[in-house]
């Protein structure tokens, strides 16, 4: 056993207090976890910089107080705010994130906060942050070569770009993205969805980024209207929380102290590239249970399904009915025969794309690292959808669903209408869990007797069939039917191929 | 010489901002708060001291025995030659960071038995010889019985002492019987003392005892017979060693019995 002696030594010896000439000094505390920096790092900036009571990430049962009208929903699990939480989680991931809100809510202030996290100095964080206005040009946004250059050009020869440092930063700060031309949306796209930009036949590398883009308004108030393929490309929306008048006080002593939050940021909580590095594989490596992609898929799925779009299986989707210039209103409310109210493909006018799976997986698995978890669990994922499909899923503002007076407030409260087509599709999830269940053991036989001869092949391929029928005569040919019938086709497919000796 | 009171807001005022840049976690109104509490004792320091005392205050350690140590600085750094005081406010912070990187308990036992010191002259040995006090394994032997009552109210009014287990050689853990709260029973070799609250302990594996507990009034130890003074009925006994514990259903005390010799 160590003796008391021991440890008294070992303290004095180890420790952190030093004197050095006339003045003590105590030097840095042991280096922090990265996860333990992330968190350290939200929790300064909600109580530090941007002063937010704001938790709309919140976990655990619901309890209500007050009226369905009137009333507080409290929950017993841990509760973040968003619009700081998301924004930390984009910069572990390297991902695209949009801030949405009024003038002066911090927008720009969290955006930037953001880079200095990764240790750029305020400075050349603001000369790297790009303005949007309606006269940026391509060579303002990218650069373009030296004057002196294009006078010595030699035919032939490109003159050398001399490239905006900007491109190559981790975070690539984006303001009022709404106001740039379109022509120049169409090479920040590239930059944003490729990671490189192309001028004069010259291209440079943005390496990993971490996109922040800020909108005063997200209803297309911007002077350009932003390109659907732009918008594509941003994996999350963020809204501004309004200031709470009760921290008036930390405002005036900040002007007291002639402070801004971008200028105090701790050193504690600085990222370094290594940082950066490890929560990336960390938070790559989080767990993503099978069960948690199909819960979403159970929804996303039915959200794309258009039974009126089209007679054949394969075009029963929305997009069959946007390329004929038709919207989901003008064919769901008369001719569907499907109960509007129940089925969520009724409720939105698109799908979302699967870049759209793939950023709610990832953003999944970072929120289940920042909570300490290896797992993603259904919670997280519920949690961050609206924020995730706040730009990709408008609503069918004319289906039957929004008519309903308990439904009206779903058309300005994205966040509870998210939630509730999730919450939805989690219960029909669980009543539609017995016929997946048959129709999975009818899948593995038929799968089975695919392998064997074409006696067997044949038997196969009617196993096949007499689900697909089965499955057309007990249940309407909803989003949910209709994905199964196509995985079932998709195999019968196959069947038949092997039957004429190909293969597919 | 001593410094104006605005001289000391300064200083104070610039080592919260100083601390503000190195902690993302910091805790302006604590700082404040301990700030004003030592406020007596920052008007008797010179202006390195003064720094170096808010250099150390500001660093966001735990500490008790630290705390309090700070609150008391300007009469325990009195008798110290101003150029070592430096060095005594170094070894001060070193230590407590020592004890809170420890065993739960090592700092509020500390804590508690620095309590009234006069000056922070010789800290390192003092600390040395408190650890040492409670660490080292119980005797066999030590003579005749005796039964030390011990009273928990001045450290926290409410508590009521229910069960109790070992959580060091001479450390015992009593939990309150109602709330979520602890204090511990340190049996040093010349005294019996309560300290605390501390969290919860882990508990270590009590040597076989060599007192037999009769029942609620009586206990045996080789020839010697001993009554109680403790009320009755007793509410929990941990007898361990010759060490026995005892708390009664009614009363907020704790008895402990052991030997005069321990």
């Amino acid at each position: 056993m160590q003796r008391s002696g021991d440890h008294v030594r070992e303290w004095l010896k180890a420790g952190r207090a030093r004197v050095v000439g006339t003045q003590l000094r105590v030097g840095a505390d042991a280096e922090l976890s990265v996860l333990e920096k992330a968190r350290r790092a939200y929790r300064w900036i909600v109580e530090q910089a941007v002063l937010t009571d704001h938790r709309d990430l919140a976990f655990g049962t619901p309890t209500r107080i007050g009226t369905t009208e009137v009333g507080v929903t409290l929950q017993d699990g841990p509760a973040y705010s968003a619009f700081v939480l998301l924004p930390l989680l984009n910069l572990l991931c390297a991902r695209r994130l949009l801030f949405v809100g009024a003038p002066g809510r911090g927008k720009t202030t969290v955006a930037t906060l953001m880079a200095l996290l990764t240790g750029a100095d305020l400075p050349t964080t603001r000369r790297a942050l790009q303005h949007g206005h309606p006269q940026l040009t391509l060579a303002d946004l990218l650069g373009s070569p030296l004057p002196g250059d294009l006078v010595r050009a030699v035919d032939g020869v490109q003159p050398p770009v001399r490239w905006r440092g900007w491109i190559t930063r981790r975070v690539k700060i984006i303001d009022e993205y709404n106001r740039i031309p379109t022509k120049t949306q169409s090479a920040l796209l590239s930059l944003m969805a490729e990671g490189y930009a192309e001028m004069f036949e010259q291209t440079i590398e943005a390496g990993p980024s971490a996109w922040f883009l800020t909108a005063n308004d997200d209803v297309g108030g911007g002077t350009f209207q932003v390109i659907d393929a732009l918008k594509d490309r941003i994996d999350v929306v963020v809204r501004c929380t309004p200031f709470q008048t009760r921290h008036l006080d930390v405002l005036a002593e900040r002007l007291r102290d002639d402070r801004t939050p971008e200028s105090a940021l701790p050193a504690e909580i600085i990222f370094s590239d290594e940082d950066l590095q490890s929560a990336d594989a960390a938070i790559r490596a989080v767990d993503v249970p099978q069960d948690v992609v199909q819960a979403v898929g159970f929804l996303l799925g039915q959200l794309d399904f258009c039974r009126r779009a089209s007679d054949r299986l394969e075009a029963m989707n929305k997009d069959t009915l946007h390329l004929a210039g038709r919207r989901v209103g003008h064919v769901c409310t008369e001719d569907c025969p499907l109960d509007k109210t129940t089925h969520l493909c009724a409720q939105t006018e698109k799908g979302v794309s699967p870049r759209t799976y793939q950023a709610m997986l990832h953003f999944g698995q970072a929120l289940a690292w920042f909570r300490g978890r290896d797992a993603v669990d259904i919670e997280d994922l519920r949690a961050l959808l609206p924020w995730l499909l706040h730009d990709k899923l408008p609503p069918n503002v004319q289906s039957e669903f929004f008519h309903r007076i308990s439904n009206r407030p779903y058309l300005t409260d994205r966040v509870g209408w998210v939630h509730q087509l999730f919450d939805r599709a989690q219960a029909q999830r669980a009543e539609y869990a017995p016929v997946q269940a048959k129709l999975a053991a009818s899948v593995a036989d038929a799968t089975r007797l695919l392998d064997g001869a074409p006696a067997q092949i044949r038997s196969g391929l009617t196993v096949l069939e007499r689900s697909m029928k089965t499955l057309l005569a007990e249940h309407e040919l909803c989003g949910p039917v209709h994905a199964d019938l196509l995985h079932l086709k998709a195999i019968h497919a196959r069947g038949t191929a092997r039957l004429r000796g190909e293969t597919l | 010489m001593s410094l104006t009171p605005q001289a000391i807001d300064a200083a104070i005022r610039s080592a919260q901002a100083a601390a503000r840049q190195r902690h993302a976690l910091w805790d302006a109104d604590d700082f404040e708060a301990l700030c004003a509490q030592a406020r007596p004792s920052l008007e008797m320091l010179d202006s390195t001291s003064l720094d170096a005392w808010l250099r150390v205050a500001a660093e966001p350690c735990a500490s008790r025995t630290l705390r309090a140590c700070l609150i008391e600085a300007g009469p325990l750094l009195a008798p110290i030659a101003a150029p070592a005081r430096l060095n005594t406010l170094a070894d001060l912070f070193n230590l407590c960071e020592g004890l809170c990187s420890a065993e739960p308990w090592f700092d509020p036992y500390v804590a508690s038995r620095l309590d009234g010191l006069g000056d922070l002259s010789d800290l390192p040995t003092l600390v040395e010889l408190a650890l040492d006090d409670v660490l080292s394994p119980l005797p066999v032997d030590g003579g005749a019985l005796q039964q030390i009552m011990l009273d928990p109210r001045p450290i926290d009014p409410q508590f009521v002492p229910g069960q109790m287990w070992l959580a060091a050689p001479r450390v015992v853990c009593v939990a309150d019987r109602r709330r979520d709260a602890r204090l511990g029973v340190a049996l040093g070799t010349d005294q019996v003392t309560l300290f605390g609250p501390i969290p919860a302990l882990d508990r270590v594996e009590p040597p076989a005892p060599l007192i037999t507990i009769i029942d609620d009034y009586r206990a045996k130890w080789g020839e010697q017979h001993l009554g109680f003074h403790a009320q009755y009925p007793l509410h929990s006994t941990l007898a361990f060693a010759n060490v026995v514990c005892l708390t009664a259903d009614d009363s907020q005390r704790v008895w402990v019995v052991r030997p005069e010799a321990a």
